[in-house]
C-alpha cells in the first residue's frame, strides 16, 4: 500500500512539471496581455494608458464648453467664468481637470480612495499623462505636488492617491515630483460631509511648506484627485505661496459638478 | 495599515539557539529572561515582513546545516548575503540586548493581566488549522468572547510566536525560487508593486483574492505551528434526525460509509440527479466521522445555499455544535468537529480536515476556478478525503470515474421515485434586442399558467435581456402583470421576490441563471429562452435548470422547455443525459420493487 501511495505521489509531481513547462513555453510565445486596473480585463495597452478602452469610453470626460478659470462643464446658458468662480477668489491662478465627478469616475476615485487600490489610483495617473501631452496651459510648470493626506490619515490608508496619480504625470511632464514639500498640519475633517461654509473653514491653516526653497519663485501645479469647492486646493495654494511659489496651478482628475449645473 | 517591521533576533541557552521575529527587541528580551534564556542578540535594524521571514529561514537552514556552533560573524555573513540578494538597501550588523531599551512597566502590567491568559487559552482552539491576518485574528477573538485592546493582543501573539507556537509568515511572500506569490490565494501573477507608506521600498499587493481583505507582504499572517491538539471525541455519536431513506438513498449511504472506512480511497464522486436529496446522503457519514473525532468540513460554492445547509444541519443533528461561515456572516464553535462554510472561505484554512464534502461541486464559482480548487486540496489532511456531490459532473470527473482513479456511487432516481422530466426542444424564430416579441411557445406558457394553476419560470441569459423581456411581458398581459416579476443577481429584492414566488403570491418569475440550483419550488413548470448560448447554458446548466422541475412527492411532473432559434448540440446532450439517468432509475426502481 505504502508503494502505491509513492507511485501516486510522483505521478502528481510529474503531472504538475510537465503542466509549468508547457505554461512557461506558452508564456515565451504568447507574453500575456496587461490587464485593465479598472476592470481587470487583459487589453492591448496603448503606452502609458493603464486602462483598457472600455473603460476610457464610460469616463465622463470635460467636454467643451467649460469655464476658463476652472474648468467646470459650462450648463444651461451659464456664461464664463462660471458662476462658482465669480462668487470666490482661489489663491491659485487656473483649475483643470480631466473629469467630471460623475458615473464612472465617482466609482473608480472612490474605488481608488478607500478600497485599497494603489495600483489603480496610479493606473488614473497614466490617464493625466496622457491629457498632459497636449496641454499649453503646463508648459511654464516647474514642479509637480501632490496635495498631503495628514500623517495619521496617511497611515490608516496606507498610500497617497493624489501622490500616486502624480507620478506618472511628473514623468510625462519631465519635470520633479515634490513629495515632503508640502504637509498637512492640521488633522482636518473629511470634506465630503460638510457644507460650503464649514469646507472653507475646515481647511485654514491647514498646510505648511516645510522646504521652502524647494518652491521659491516657481510655477506649481498641484494634484489632487478631486476638485468640489475648491477650498482644500486653495488652502494649499495659499500655503505654497506664502513660502515664496511665483505662481500655483491646479489639476485634478475630476471635478464636481452641483446639481444645479447639469440640470436643464 | 502603517506596517509593521521586524527585527530578527537570535537567542541563546547554554549549548543551543534559536532564531526568531520580533517587532520590539525588548520584549524579546524580557521573555528571554523569563525563559532562561541567557544571550539575546537582535539586528540592529529592522526589516519588513517578507525578507525578514526569509532572513530566518536562511538562518535556520545554516543551523540545520550542523557546520560548527554559533558564530555571530557567520550569522552576519547570512543576514548580509540574504538582504543585498533580495536588493534591500543598507547593511547592519547584530548587537546584544542586554536590557530593555523602552520602558517595560507597561508591558510586565499586561502580561500579567487576566485577558492575557484568557488569550493564550482560547487563542489555540480560535487559530487551529486558519491562517489569519492580525485583523481576522482580532475579529475571531472577539466573536470568542474576548475583548482585548490591540496592545494586549500583539503582547500575547509576540509570546506565542517567540515560544515556537505560533508561526508568523508574510502574506505575500517568497517562494523558494524567490518569486512572490500570494500565500492565502496562491496567485503569482495578480501582485501589483506599489510603494506605501512608510516603506522604503515598494511593496507587493495581491489583487485575486482583495474581496477577502487586502493582504501585501507586509500583512502577517499566522498560522497555528504547535502540535494539532486533537478534540476528544464527543461521549456519544450525535444524535441524528433522517427522513427516511429511500432504498437508492440506503444503497448510497452503505457505499459512502463502506469509503470511509476503506483507507486506500481518497476522493469520491456521489453522482447523483437533481432532487435525489444527495445532501442527506452524507449525514451519516457525518455523523460516522464525528463520532470517531474527526474534523469534517461541508462546503458549498454558494452562499444562499450554505445558509439553508446550515439550517438543514441544525434540524438533523439537534445537538452537535458546529461552525457556519459566509461572506459577511460567521457563527464560530471553536474546536468544532463540523464546519459548513462557503468554498471562498476555505482560503482562510490551513490543512485541517479529514473528511471534506463538496456540495455542488460543479456550481460557479468553484469549477473551473483554480485557486478555490487547490484551497479545497489544501484544506484536506494527508491522510484525509474528499466526497464530491453533484447531479452534472464534467468529461474529466466521468473519465476518472470510468478509469477507476475514484470511487463512485450514483443515485439515478429522485427520492419520489418519479423519472426526470424530459426537456422539450423547441426551434423558433426568438425575439432580438431590437425587435422585441412573444413566440408562440411563450405566448401559450403564459397564458396558460394561470388555468392550470402552475407557477412558471422564464431563464433568460443576461440581466439586461431579463430587464427587457419582463417589461414587454408585462405590456403583452396588462392582467397578469402584478403576478410575473424579474430577478437576478444584482437585485437588492432578490431573497424577498423568492419568498413571494414560492409562497404563490407571484407566479411567474423571468429570472438569469441565478435560481439554476439549490431552490426547491411546487408545481411548477420551466422554459429556457435563448437556449442555444453556450456560454451561458452549457450542459451542466442545462441539466440542472431542468431539475428544478417536479421535485415534489406531490407533483413529479412538470414541464421542461428549452427554445431556442436553433437547436444546439449541448442542448440535445442535456436531455439524452436526462434520458440515460432516467433509464438507470428505471432499472434500479424495478429492483426496488422486486425486493419489496
Amino acid at each position: 500500500m505504502i508503494i502505491k501511495e509513492k507511485r501516486r505521489l510522483t505521478d502528481i509531481n510529474r503531472g504538475i512539471a510537465l503542466r509549468m513547462l508547457w505554461q512557461a513555453l506558452l508564456k515565451l510565445f504568447y507574453p500575456p496581455l496587461p490587464s485593465c486596473v479598472a476592470c481587470g480585463e487583459p487589453f492591448t495597452s496603448v503606452y502609458p494608458l493603464a486602462l483598457c478602452q472600455g473603460c476610457l469610453e464610460r469616463i465622463p470626460f470635460v467636454t467643451k464648453p467649460v469655464c476658463s478659470r476652472c474648468d467646470r462643464p459650462l450648463r444651461g446658458g451659464e456664461t464664463d467664468p462660471c458662476r462658482e468662480c465669480q462668487g470666490e477668489t482661489y489663491f491659485y491662478e487656473q483649475a483643470m481637470a480631466v473629469a467630471v465627478y460623475d458615473g464612472y469616475m465617482r466609482e473608480l476615485l472612490h474605488s481608488a480612495k478607500y478600497d485599497f487600490r494603489p495600483d489603480l489610483a496610479r493606473g488614473l495617473g497614466t490617464i493625466f499623462a496622457v491629457w498632459a501631452e497636449n496641454e499649453t496651459r503646463l508648459e511654464e510648470i516647474d514642479a509637480v505636488i501632490p496635495v498631503p493626506l495628514h500623517p495619521e490619515k496617511l497611515a490608516t490608508r496606507g498610500y497617497n492617491q493624489a501622490e500616486l496619480m502624480a507620478e506618472p504625470l511628473a514623468a510625462a511632464l519631465r519635470r520633479p515630483l515634490y513629495t515632503g514639500v508640502l504637509q498637512r498640519v492640521r488633522a482636518t475633517l473629511s470634506q465630503s460631509k460638510l457644507s460650503r461654509r464649514e469646507r472653507k473653514e475646515n481647511t485654514r491653516n491647514a498646510f505648511a511648506v516645510v522646504n521652502c526653497l524647494a518652491v521659491a519663485g516657481k510655477e506649481v501645479l498641484l494634484v489632487d484627485d478631486i476638485r468640489t469647492t475648491g477650498y482644500t486646493l486653495s488652502a494649499a495654494a495659499r500655503a505654497l505661496l506664502l513660502a515664496g511659489a511665483r505662481g500655483v496651478k491646479v489639476l485634478t482628475m475630476a471635478v464636481g459638478v452641483t446639481p444645479a449645473q447639469w440640470k436643464n | 495599515m502603517l506596517p509593521v517591521t521586524y527585527y530578527p533576533i537570535i537567542l541563546q541557552k547554554s549549548g543551543e539557539w534559536m532564531v526568531n521575529l520580533t517587532s520590539d527587541p525588548a520584549m524579546a528580551w524580557w521573555w528571554a529572561e523569563k525563559n532562561e534564556y541567557n544571550r539575546v542578540w537582535s539586528w540592529d535594524r529592522p526589516f519588513p515582513l517578507w525578507l525578514a521571514e526569509r532572513i530566518r529561514e536562511n538562518l535556520n537552514l545554516q543551523a540545520q546545516a550542523g557546520k560548527a556552533g554559533f558564530s555571530l560573524r557567520r550569522w552576519r555573513r547570512v543576514v548580509t548575503k540574504t538582504i543585498r540578494r533580495h536588493g534591500w538597501p543598507g547593511g547592519g550588523t547584530w548587537v546584544p540586548v542586554t536590557g530593555p531599551a523602552t520602558d517595560l512597566t507597561r508591558y510586565l502590567a499586561a502580561s500579567a493581566e487576566e485577558n492575557t491568559l484568557q488569550i493564550r487559552k482560547i487563542l489555540p482552539k480560535v487559530l487551529l488549522g486558519r491562517a489569519l491576518t492580525p485583523q481576522e485574528l482580532q475579529r475571531a477573538l472577539d466573536r470568542a468572547g474576548v475583548k482585548v485592546t490591540a496592545y494586549l493582543f500583539t503582547i500575547a501573539l509576540q509570546e506565542l510566536i517567540l515560544a515556537g507556537k505560533v508561526d508568523l509568515v508574510a502574506a505575500v511572500g517568497l517562494d523558494r525560487w524567490g518569486r512572490f506569490y500570494c500565500r492565502r490565494c496562491g496567485e503569482r501573477e495578480r501582485l501589483c508593486t506599489e510603494r506605501l507608506t512608510g516603506s522604503p521600498q515598494p511593496s507587493r499587493i495581491c489583487s485575486a483574492c482583495r474581496t477577502l481583505g487586502v493582504l501585501t507582504d507586509q500583512t502577517p499572517l499566522y498560522y497555528w505551528r504547535d502540535e494539532q491538539p486533537r478534540g476528544e471525541p464527543p461521549p456519544a455519536p450525535p444524535e441524528l434526525v433522517l427522513p427516511t431513506l429511500t432504498s437508492w438513498q440506503e444503497q448510497a449511504v452503505t457505499e459512502i460509509l463502506a469509503f470511509w472506512r476503506n483507507p486506500e480511497e481518497r476522493t469520491m464522486l456521489v453522482w447523483a440527479v437533481c432532487g435525489a436529496g444527495k445532501t442527506e446522503v452524507v449525514f451519516p457519514v457525518i455523523r460516522a466521522a464525528v463520532a470517531e473525532g474527526k474534523r469534517v468540513l461541508l462546503t458549498v460554492p454558494r452562499r444562499e445555499i450554505v445558509r439553508e445547509l446550515g439550517e438543514r444541519i441544525k434540524k438533523c443533528f439537534p445537538g452537535l455544535p458546529f461552525s457556519l461561515l459566509y461572506g459577511g456572516y460567521k457563527a464560530e464553535v471553536p474546536a468544532s468537529l463540523l464546519v459548513v462554510a462557503t468554498t471562498h472561505q476555505l482560503l482562510r484554512f490551513t490543512s485541517y480536515f479529514d473528511l471534506v464534502i463538496v456540495d455542488e461541486a460543479d456550481a460557479f464559482p468553484l469549477y473551473n476556478n483554480p485557486m478555490l480548487n487547490a484551497a479545497l486540496d489544501r484544506v484536506v489532511l494527508p491522510a484525509g478525503k474528499q466526497i464530491y456531490l453533484t447531479a452534472t459532473p464534467d468529461r474529466s470527473w466521468q473519465r476518472r470515474a470510468e478509469r477507476g482513479a475514484i470511487a463512485v456511487t450514483k443515485i439515478p432516481l429522485r427520492h419520489h421515485g418519479q423519472p426526470l422530466p424530459v426537456p422539450h426542444l423547441v426551434r423558433t424564430a426568438m425575439p432580438k434586442k431590437e425587435r422585441l416579441f412573444l413566440p408562440a411557445v411563450v405566448r401559450d406558457f403564459v397564458s396558460t399558467r394561470k388555468a392550470q394553476g402552475r407557477k412558471g419560470l422564464i431563464f433568460l441569459p443576461t440581466v439586461e435581456a431579463v430587464e427587457a423581456f419582463s417589461t414587454h411581458l408585462k405590456k403583452a398581459f396588462p392582467r397578469e402583470a402584478p403576478y410575473i416579476h424579474h430577478i437576478h443577481a444584482r437585485d437588492p429584492f432578490r431573497q424577498e421576490k423568492v419568498e413571494r414566488f414560492s409562497s404563490g403570491a407571484l407566479w411567474l418569475l423571468v429570472t438569469t441563471t441565478l435560481l439554476e440550483r439549490g431552490l426547491n419550488f411546487d408545481r411548477l413548470d420551466l422554459m429556457i429562452l435563448h437556449a442555444d448560448q453556450e456560454t451561458i447554458f452549457s450542459v451542466e446548466t442545462l441539466i440542472q435548470i431542468a431539475g428544478r422541475v417536479g421535485r415534489k412527492a406531490d407533483d413529479p411532473g412538470g414541464e421542461v422547455y428549452f427554445v431556442a432559434d436553433k437547436i444546439t448540440p449541448a442542448m440535445k446532450a442535456a436531455r439524452n443525459a436526462i434520458c440515460r439517468m432516467n433509464r438507470e432509475g428505471a432499472k434500479v426502481r424495478v429492483k426496488a420493487n422486486e425486493t419489496k
